[in-house]
């Protein structure tokens, strides 16, 4: 089933040279377990993918599915039990937590359901965090235009607590473009939101992906949001059901019935 | 709820285990001190009990002043030993001549220090019932020339049965041959106290005087109980001599230790008492983050139809069975604590009796009781908090404690810091010490109200420093700032310490410039001989003295000598008398009369003391001696009473009624070579102006080391306070954590975060008990101003020691919280709630 549903890009995650368009993080033949004996339950069972450079990737399934285990091992906030995520060519499975870290800094970006800024810090500097984390100097021109894109202009002296969630969501969107990372994570980036603000995030989103060039991989269970994306990614039972280019909400609804989610 | 609270207290091991060890730590220090101090006491209550062997009463003269042991009044007329003999009742009856005298030991070094502990001299008592000393090698003194010594000063002199041993009595040196050895009492035990014993014709020679002794021990026949010996014997003997019994006498001397003791042993359940405010603190300040962190969880409950009662009772009752496990072990580290202040005075140089840990049930119950109100007490206010919480706080979203400082604060504890600035100042102009004592207490309380309104400001200025590392100096100043209350109050405790640290280090160092400063400009002399024995208890012979005055290369001898007596209805143990050479040797300022001719009835005193007491030149002033009143005419006012006190009478007086004469210190003015000849026949060391600058120096390194051995608990108790908040927030903030890790914060990072918290914290509490410390200090200088301390002197080197100290120790605390933060698994971080 993996095999023949599995991206065209899937095939050629493993070759080694370069495919059109190429891939910013793969894994290949993940599996992950938790526990051991009759306790022993398995998220990941040999998931093999590649997300393509400048694009929108979500990444759907039922609770249980393993989705949100398959994006926290690509973010390398999770381990594999065996098979490799590779972040461009780099092998996350070589890394000690120090380089883990870097890479997470450097070349990830992060945007979670909830929480996602530091409460002591205003909306600027949890924009800037890992540009100071890292102990550099935000580009000032890329910084003014994320900001931009993201409508926060004005917000960006205060504080988490004196934010929408919605615009709490944007700020965090904002961190993760403006250290302009490889790849950016986003785990049901909008579960806690109204459908309004919703929207909104999703749109800065996908247009980060086409005007900005970013690359984005997204778990989500929210068909609409789902539909945002350029390609849909469905688990289930911890494998690969099915893989949808450019879907619509309808597409979406109409998978998940018959996976039975 | 009961069942809820239990459950809550073993679900929450790690932050309980925190703050029952702040409740340890005071308990223990608390019930360590008790059991300390009622050691000293038992065994110095053993000593009183053998003092006077096994005497049924003690015939000796009346004694109007209370004296110091080893000091004497009016003796007795030895031949009523004849006359006692023949009373009904009496079975054995011996004379007792007591005084002072030291063995120089076989490195020419005297043996016992005089101001430590008693260099007794006595006749050997032949009855063994009523001699205190009891013969353990060799024989007793058998002719005049014969000593026994006390084993423990023979073998620091190196010296057994039959060795020839220099002693030194009031006679001056003497040569001896050891007899015997003895021990005191029953145990041997004597705290550090020597004893010379001498033929009974040698005690009457060399300690007193011929045909006299001291006093007449007496032990009564089988079935003739104390009180019907005392009357029999005070029929027989004249009305100028008192009889005591044996019970009376022993009752006499433990109520003389006590009082010697007492100061004492205040002075260290005053540091008890500082640990257990400080361990209120912690207390307070982890059931108050408790608090904050549960808020939703006490709003569940209440949502579903608990009482507010009913929420206050369970956090009470966790503070009740924390408080009373807690005490619980402390009581048991106390015993240790008892052994550790044992340890501390016996290393900055303090002489102890040895005597088995005396652990009392009222010492047990009271150290017990005191944690656990303490506790109870601290967690009040914060369970109220508690049951407060409103159902409605179950449903939102962070349970984060309250960070507004409301006005409110800033007008009590603004109030409260100047009232306790006003009552101390007012205590200066009092001259009332325990007013400013009062008032430094009410400052404390008032800094540590404020200290929330000045955290956050505070936490931006210390932050400043730790910018330099970039983003994790700027989270840590960002969260010390985040909740100026948990700050402050964190931070209280260790202020308390490091205030009272600050303030006895301050006022050490302007004592001592203060001293060296008179010694320079007051001194006209170049030599001190002290003796040490400022309560009148030992001395150097008079010969010295006089010895001194006929040596070629010798300017000028002042002697001074010292006894108990009562001046105007007040007890004092050193009333001073110097001969008339005093104003050439000191500077006593401005002086009215003439102080070199008070003659043997006049006294001089100090302006501070004749203002107090409304004296004027040509004024009678009453005076008790130990041999009976005199009335003194005052002749002279001086203005400086730092050298000779408030008021001093001439030798002449000392000459004329005091029996044993004995020189407290003598001050030279002469060349160095002929000063120390002489003295060296004398065996007595001298000291130049640099030694005796040296020895006050030493006195003051005693008292620093001592006070700060005992503030050490109090500050490693903030320390723990530090570090159980640290780990709270660290708790608290695990999503933060989680979310700082996600997006790339290295282990490092983290840890310096933290790290740099504490140490904001540290420094926050150095700072502010630094700056009320110096104040403390100043105040107290104020108030001794009359005395002569007053180059108030600030060591700055060393409270810069201090304030890095505080910072390390700060970060020190943050070491494991720091630790676990960094370790935090990222994704259960993040899942955290």
């Amino acid at each position: 089933m993996i095999e023949t549903i599995a991206s065209p890009a899937d095939h050629h995650a493993a070759g080694p040279a370069g495919w059109e368009p190429p891939a910013s993080a793969r894994v290949i033949d993940a599996t992950k377990t938790y526990g051991s004996g009759d306790n022993r339950v398995t998220a990941l069972d040999g998931v093999s993918a590649a997300f393509a450079t400048g694009r929108f990737t979500a990444i759907m399934g039922p609770s249980g599915s393993g989705k949100s285990t398959l994006l926290h091992c690509l973010a390398g906030l999770d381990s594999l039990t065996s098979g490799s995520v590779f972040i461009g060519d780099l092998d996350l499975a070589t890394l000690d937590d120090r380089r883990l870290t870097e890479v997470r800094r450097d070349r990830i970006g992060f945007i979670f359901q909830a929480f996602n800024l530091v409460p002591t810090l205003t909306a600027a500097e949890n924009i800037a965090l890992p540009a100071r984390l890292a102990g550099r100097k935000v580009d000032a021109g890329w910084f003014d235009h994320v900001v931009a894109t993201v409508g926060l202009a004005k917000r960006l002296s205060h504080r988490p607590s004196e934010l929408s969630g919605g615009q709490q969501q944007r700020v965090a969107v904002a961190r993760a473009l403006a250290a302009r990372p490889e790849i950016i994570f986003a785990d049901e980036p909008t579960g806690n939101l109204d459908s309004r603000s919703g929207t909104e995030v999703l749109t800065f989103m996908r247009s980060a992906v086409h005007d900005l060039g970013q690359t984005i991989v997204m778990v989500t269970h929210d068909p609409v949001a789902a539909s945002y994306a350029d390609r849909a990614v469905f688990l289930a039972d911890g494998r690969i059901v099915t893989d949808i280019a450019n879907p619509t909400a309808d597409a979406v609804l109409d998978q998940i019935r018959r996976i039975g989610a | 709820m009961f069942t809820l609270t239990i459950r809550n207290l073993v679900a929450h091991r790690m932050r309980l285990a925190a703050t029952a060890f702040a409740v340890v730590l005071g308990v223990a220090f608390m019930a360590g001190t008790l059991v300390f101090n009622d050691t000293l006491t038992a065994s110095f209550h053993s000593i009183a009990g053998e003092l006077n062997g096994e005497a049924d009463a003690i015939v000796r003269a009346s004694q109007p002043v209370d004296l110091a042991f080893g000091q004497t009044g009016e003796r007795v007329d030895a031949s009523l030993v004849d006359t006692i003999r023949t009373v009904p009742g009496v079975d054995q009856v011996a004379t007792r001549t007591t005084g002072y005298a030291q063995v120089v030991g076989a490195d020419g070094e005297l043996v016992g220090d005089p101001e430590q502990a008693p260099t007794f001299a006595m006749n050997w008592v032949a009855s063994e019932a009523l001699n205190p000393y009891r013969l353990v090698e060799g024989a007793p003194p058998g002719a005049d020339d014969q000593v026994v010594i006390d084993t423990e000063t023979a073998r620091v002199a190196g010296y057994g049965p039959g060795d020839e041993v220099t002693v030194i009595t009031p006679s001056g040196p003497g040569s001896f041959t050891v007899s015997g050895l003895a021990d005191f009492g029953s145990t041997g035990e004597m705290g550090g106290a020597t004893a010379v014993l001498f033929s009974d014709g040698a005690a009457t020679e060399l300690l007193g005087q011929p045909g006299l002794v001291d006093s007449i021990a007496v032990t009564g026949a089988d079935g003739v109980d104390q009180a019907q010996l005392v009357e029999a014997i005070a029929r027989a003997v004249p009305g100028t001599v008192e009889v005591v019994s044996g019970d009376q006498v022993r009752a006499d001397d433990e109520a003389h230790f006590d009082e010697i003791l007492g100061p004492f042993k205040i002075f260290l359940l005053v540091f008890a008492f500082i640990a257990v405010f400080v361990g209120a603190f912690i207390i307070n300040n982890t059931f108050s983050i408790s608090v904050a962190q549960r808020t939703r969880e006490m709003a569940m409950l209440r949502a579903i139809g608990a009482s507010r009662r009913q929420v206050l009772r369970a956090m009470l009752t966790e503070a009740v069975v924390v408080g009373v496990v807690a005490s619980a072990v402390g009581l048991m580290v106390g015993t240790l604590v008892a052994f550790g202040i044992r340890a501390l005075i016996t290393a900055v140089g303090l002489e102890m009796p040895d005597h088995a840990l005396v652990v009392s049930t009222g010492a047990m119950a009271l150290a017990f009781g005191v944690g656990v109100v303490v506790t109870v007490v601290s967690a009040f206010l914060p369970a109220r908090r508690a049951g407060k919480v409103r159902p409605i706080a179950a449903l939102r979203d962070v349970a984060i404690e309250r960070v507004d400082v409301r006005f409110r604060r800033m007008i009590s504890g603004g109030t409260t810091t100047a009232a306790g600035v006003a009552v101390l100042l007012f205590g200066l102009a009092q001259k009332e010490i325990a007013l400013v004592g009062l008032g430094a207490l009410i400052l404390l309380i008032g800094a540590a109200v404020l200290a929330p309104v000045t955290a956050r400001p505070a936490a931006q200025v210390i932050g400043v420093g730790l910018r330099f590392g970039g983003l994790p100096g700027e989270l840590a100043t960002r969260n010390a700032m985040r909740n100026p209350k948990r700050t402050a109050r964190t931070s209280s405790a260790l202020m308390i310490g490091v205030a009272l640290i600050t303030f006895i280090t301050v006022f050490a160092a302007s004592i001592r410039t203060s001293f060296g400063a008179a010694l320079e400009s007051d001194f006209h002399g170049t030599h001190l001989i002290d003796s040490g024995a400022w309560d009148g208890s030992g001395g150097l012979s008079t010969e010295l003295a006089a010895a001194l005055r006929t040596a070629p290369g010798v300017e000028l001898v002042t002697a001074n000598r010292v006894t108990a007596a009562v001046v105007d209805g007040e007890q004092t143990s050193n009333l001073e008398a110097f001969d008339a050479t005093l104003p050439t040797m000191f500077d006593l300022g401005s002086i009215e009369g003439d102080v070199t001719a008070l003659g043997a009835d006049g006294i001089a005193v100090s302006e501070d003391e004749a203002a107090d007491r409304g004296w004027a030149i040509g004024d009678t002033v009453a005076v008790l001696l130990p041999t009976g009143p005199v009335d003194l005419t005052v002749r002279a006012v001086y203005e400086d009473a730092k050298w000779v006190g408030p008021e001093f009478v001439d030798t002449a007086l000392y000459d004329r009624y005091l029996p044993a004469q004995l020189d407290y210190r003598v001050y030279v003015d002469g060349d160095d070579q002929a000063v120390r000849a002489t003295a060296d026949r004398f065996h007595v060391e001298v000291l130049d102006r640099q030694g005796f600058a040296d020895a006050v120096s030493g006195d003051i390194d005693q008292m620093l080391g001592l006070v700060y051995g005992l503030l050490a608990l109090a500050v490693i108790i903030a320390l723990f306070g530090v570090a159980n908040t640290i780990a709270l927030s660290v708790h608290e903030r695990t999503r933060e954590l989680g979310l700082l890790r996600a997006v790339g914060m290295a282990r490092s990072q983290i840890r310096r975060t933290i790290r740099g918290e504490a140490v904001i914290v540290a420094v926050y509490g150095a700072t502010t008990g630094a700056l009320v410390g110096i104040f403390f200090a100043w105040a107290t200088l104020r108030a001794l101003a009359e005395y002569g301390f007053d180059d108030f002197t600030l060591p700055v080197a060393k409270l810069a020691v201090m304030a890095v100290v505080a910072g390390v120790a700060g970060a020190g605390a943050a070491v494991f919280p720091a630790r676990r933060a960094a370790r935090l698994d990222v994704l259960e971080a993040l899942a955290a709630t």
